[in-house]
């Protein structure tokens, strides 16, 4: 498993290099900026999360130039730790979406003041962004084990975003449909909770989802 | 041991091997109870498959040159006039084998080999 | 005696295609390197895939080290090393960050042993595999594949697109590697002038089906080609004949004791014959 996590890593990191370059000096900026119209932080919240999940999900794809997919499989790990690994690693992703949103936020906040309505719109904020990065992965992967080789992995990337964007956007809008216009503290914080859990499960249940897909492919 | 294999000489490579050893053995180079490198180290030194000196060193064995044992290798085996000498004589045959094929097919006859073979045999004397 | 490798009538048919490997039978011994000869789309990549069990296969047996594979058999996959034709590993990876890689995922990576290799092979150990040549990244694989102390080799097409000096090197890696008596290769190749040398067994596939296997030395030695006048060849017995190809002014007859027809068949021409010649016999010739 470490190995694979260190090609995952590896992987990750070329491209990931010159978008966390680019997302920390876009924090500072933003941090910087005086946030009264806050549309700059929530633009970059929801980027950066989102960002970073995607390019965990992007590092696949580099690995179709070669024969390491099938060399991979010849090495004393299983098939579903292979899965479980671009798993893991989308978690990860996310994670360091999670950080950097969180320090720049801080920041902000801190230099500027809380720029929102209410307390918990920064919740929202956090949660649309960490499940559609879930719903994401949670829809690009079996895609990906069904179609793999022959179709554009680019293809399904924009196919899984538009989807969970879709998704979430449904969920928000039932919640809103069963809440009324005006939510409660408690509302709120329930209709979060509920988008994180809902995309978490989702994402999980994907799991092996792709497990006995890949069980399946021949290389 | 230097074993000089040729690729392109109608001799089989394990043949080319078993003769040179056979020869060093004769020769003395090759002493009673030396032990000959393992067949792999010497597949490998000089290039080619292991079963080829496999196949070496169970005609030398067959031959009664050497002797392998599992575990410890092979040794030259104690010397045996007998055994060197009908090595000689099959080298002899071979010979004349070719000649008398030679022979045959291009219409020399056999009184005239038997002259000829007379001629070299006394040659030295 | 076990083997080290043994194939009993493993089948795969694709369903998109004619092709199939139909009852493929070989075997390897420990201590020995095969060549797996046959040409493009005969099936040996398929077969190997099927060693490898990254595709699965229809029907019969494969046993390494006298075991069916499953896929969660780590400890018998630490004994494999595999060399696969082209890139083996992404390009944007340099050797130290494969050596971190593959050290994580074999529990038998020995790094000092790779950079030995890196070393001998005049690899650089920080460049991406990128700007390697073919051959670079060839020989990286196989020094990868060696890294983890295998104890069975698996090549597929591993040594075409090499400069006979790097040829001459690997094989030589090869013989050094089968000094254990319990290491062993599996060479699939179309360049036969390399198993002439080294290989101790080869078996020959065509069209998804083995057509023989036999050790070198009886190819080199007992295998021959007559080569006869048409009346010569109608006398000939059935025993005799492998194959037989009739071409304009003779007819080649492949034939598998050569003592034998020696002394059968006295004015005929027999000469020893090479890999290649036995494999276009047995794939062009015809039957009697």
């Amino acid at each position: 498993m470490k190995g694979l996590m260190k090609n995952n890593f590896y992987a990750a990191l070329s491209s990931a290099r010159v978008f966390s370059a680019i997302m920390l000096l876009l924090g500072i900026f933003v941090a910087a900026m005086d946030n009264v119209i806050p549309s700059l932080l929530i633009g970059y919240i929801l980027s950066v999360i989102m960002g970073f999940s995607a390019n965990g999900v992007f590092a696949l794809d580099k690995e179709n130039a070669s024969r390491w997919r099938k060399y991979k499989m010849t090495a004393p790990v299983s098939r579903k730790q292979i899965v479980g690994s671009y798993f893991i690693n989308l978690l990860l992703c996310l994670l360091t979406g999670i950080i950097f949103a969180g320090i720049f936020t801080y920041l902000s906040v801190s230099i500027h003041g809380f720029p929102f309505d209410r307390s918990t719109d920064v919740l929202n904020l956090f949660s649309v962004g960490i499940s559609i990065s879930l719903f994401m992965g949670a829809v690009f992967f079996p895609l990906f084990y069904l179609g793999g080789d022959e179709i554009v992995e680019a293809a399904f990337l924009v196919i899984s975003l538009f989807s969970a964007i879709g998704i979430v956007m449904g969920i928000i809008s039932l919640l809103n449909r069963f809440f009324g216009p005006k939510m409660t503290v408690e509302e709120i914080i329930l209709g979060a909770c509920i988008l994180i859990v809902s995309s978490a499960a989702v994402f999980a249940v994907s799991y092996p989802l792709c497990v006995a897909i890949f069980r399946k492919k021949e290389y | 041991m230097e074993i000089i294999i040729s690729n392109n000489a109608n001799k089989p490579i394990y043949e080319q091997i078993t003769s040179q050893i056979k020869e060093m053995i004769m020769s003395g180079e090759l002493k009673e109870g030396e032990s000959l490198p393992s067949m792999r180290a010497l597949a490998k030194s000089i290039r080619v498959s292991v079963i080829t000196v496999q196949k070496a060193y169970e005609d030398l064995q067959r031959d009664g040159f050497i002797e392998t044992t599992v575990g410890r290798g092979s040794f030259v085996a104690a010397a045996n006039k007998e055994l060197y000498q009908e090595e000689q004589q099959r080298r002899a045959e071979e010979h004349l084998q070719k000649a008398a094929e030679i022979a045959r097919v291009s219409n020399i006859s056999l009184e005239k080999l038997k002259e000829l073979l007379t001629m070299f045999y006394e040659e030295d004397e | 005696m076990e083997h080290i490798l043994e194939l009993k009538e493993v089948s795969k048919a694709y369903r998109k295609s004619d092709f199939k490997l139909d009852k493929v039978s070989f075997r390897l011994p420990y201590g020995a390197i095969m060549g797996f000869v046959g040409e493009n789309g005969a099936g040996k990549t398929t077969t190997i895939d099927c060693i490898l069990n990254t595709i699965r296969k229809d029907g019969g047996d494969i046993l390494l080290f006298g075991k069916e594979m499953t896929d969660e058999d780590k400890a018998m996959k630490e004994n494999i090393g595999i060399v696969y034709d082209g890139d083996n590993f992404p390009d944007y990876l340099n050797p130290m960050r494969l050596s971190d890689i593959m050290g994580g995922l074999y529990k038998q990576w020995d790094n000092g042993l790779f950079l030995d290799y890196l070393k001998r092979f005049n690899l650089p150990g920080k460049k991406k595999i990128k700007t390697f040549s073919r051959g670079m990244t060839m020989k990286l694989a196989i020094a990868a594949a060696l890294a983890h102390r295998p104890k069975l080799l698996i090549l597929d097409e591993a040594t075409s697109g090499l400069d006979p000096v790097m040829r001459d090197e690997i094989l030589e890696v090869f013989l050094e590697f089968v000094q254990e008596e319990e290491h062993s290769i599996l060479l699939s190749s179309h360049i036969t002038s390399d198993l002439e040398k080294i290989a101790d067994y080869i078996t020959f596939i065509h069209e998804g089906r083995i057509i023989l296997t036999a050790s070198k030395n009886e190819l080199a030695y007992e295998y021959g080609i007559m080569r006869c006048r048409e009346s010569q060849f109608k006398e000939m017995d059935k025993e005799d004949v492998v194959a037989f190809r009739k071409r304009d002014f003779q007819t080649d007859v492949l034939t598998a004791d050569t003592k034998r027809a020696r002394s059968k068949y006295r004015d005929v021409v027999i000469d020893r014959v090479s890999i290649d010649e036995i494999m276009v016999m047995l794939v062009k010739g015809e039957r009697i």
